[in-house]
């Protein structure tokens, strides 16, 4: 059984709040690898960490993850 | 005087470096092998200095590629550079690796048991072609999966 693509806004949210990959890694004690892959789709990230970019970029971790409909 | 660099910083360099060391090792390494099989003259003879040397050396890098793989290296840094190098996607990459070296273990084992009938395979032969697979194969994969995963 294959994993359920999660679509992500993280690109769009972190673009609007002016931070960099490497910001954001930072911010969330990751490292820029770990955005990219976040943002490409390839990463689904562990709940903690959905929870620290969420909290990084003031925003819901549903405004930032989705399920495809 | 450059400005002092952050952890982040550190970590992304100490990351390209780890996987350039396990890319250039594991390759080292498998070759290395070959080897092995090439310069064992007398196979049922006692070992000479030279092969106990080589294999000694071969089973400490080994342990080292093992090591490296699955501590996430840097252990020269501190505790948060550390924890960087082993981040989410780092460890979700080292399972990806470990259970890429799981099937490549169990197909190699097939290979070896089903040429067993046919060619005469020594019990250490069997080992350093197991070990050689158990260390290659995880280590260049997670290499191939940390590079693309630095990709933009």
């Amino acid at each position: 059984m294959g994993e359920t693509p999660l679509l992500n806004t993280l690109r769009a949210a972190r673009a609007a709040a002016g931070l960099t990959q490497a910001d954001l890694a930072e911010k969330v004690g990751v490292t820029r690898k770990t955005i990219n892959t976040v943002e490409n789709g390839v990463f689904v990230p562990s709940t903690v960490l959905a929870l620290k970019l969420a909290r990084a970029l003031d925003a819901t971790v549903e405004a930032l993850f989705q399920l495809p409909e | 005087m450059s400005p002092a660099l952050s952890d982040s910083q550190i970590a992304e360099r100490a990351q390209s470096r780890r996987n350039r060391i396990l890319w250039v090792f594991s390759i080292l390494f498998f070759v290395w092998q070959g080897s092995f099989f090439g310069g064992h003259v007398t196979p049922h003879s006692p070992l000479r200095t030279v092969e106990i040397v080589m294999l000694g050396s071969h089973l400490l890098l080994a342990v080292v590629l093992l090591v490296l793989l699955n501590t996430g290296g840097g252990w020269r840094y501190g505790k948060a550079v550390r924890a960087l190098l082993d981040d989410d996607s780092t460890r979700a990459h080292r399972a990806q690796a470990l259970a890429s070296g799981f099937w490549g273990l169990a197909l190699c084992a097939l290979g070896l048991y089903a040429a067993a009938p046919f060619v005469r395979i020594d019990a250490e032969e069997a080992a350093h072609v197991l070990l050689s697979v158990a260390v290659a194969v995880p280590a260049l994969r997670f290499v191939m999966l940390e590079r693309r995963a630095n990709r933009g």
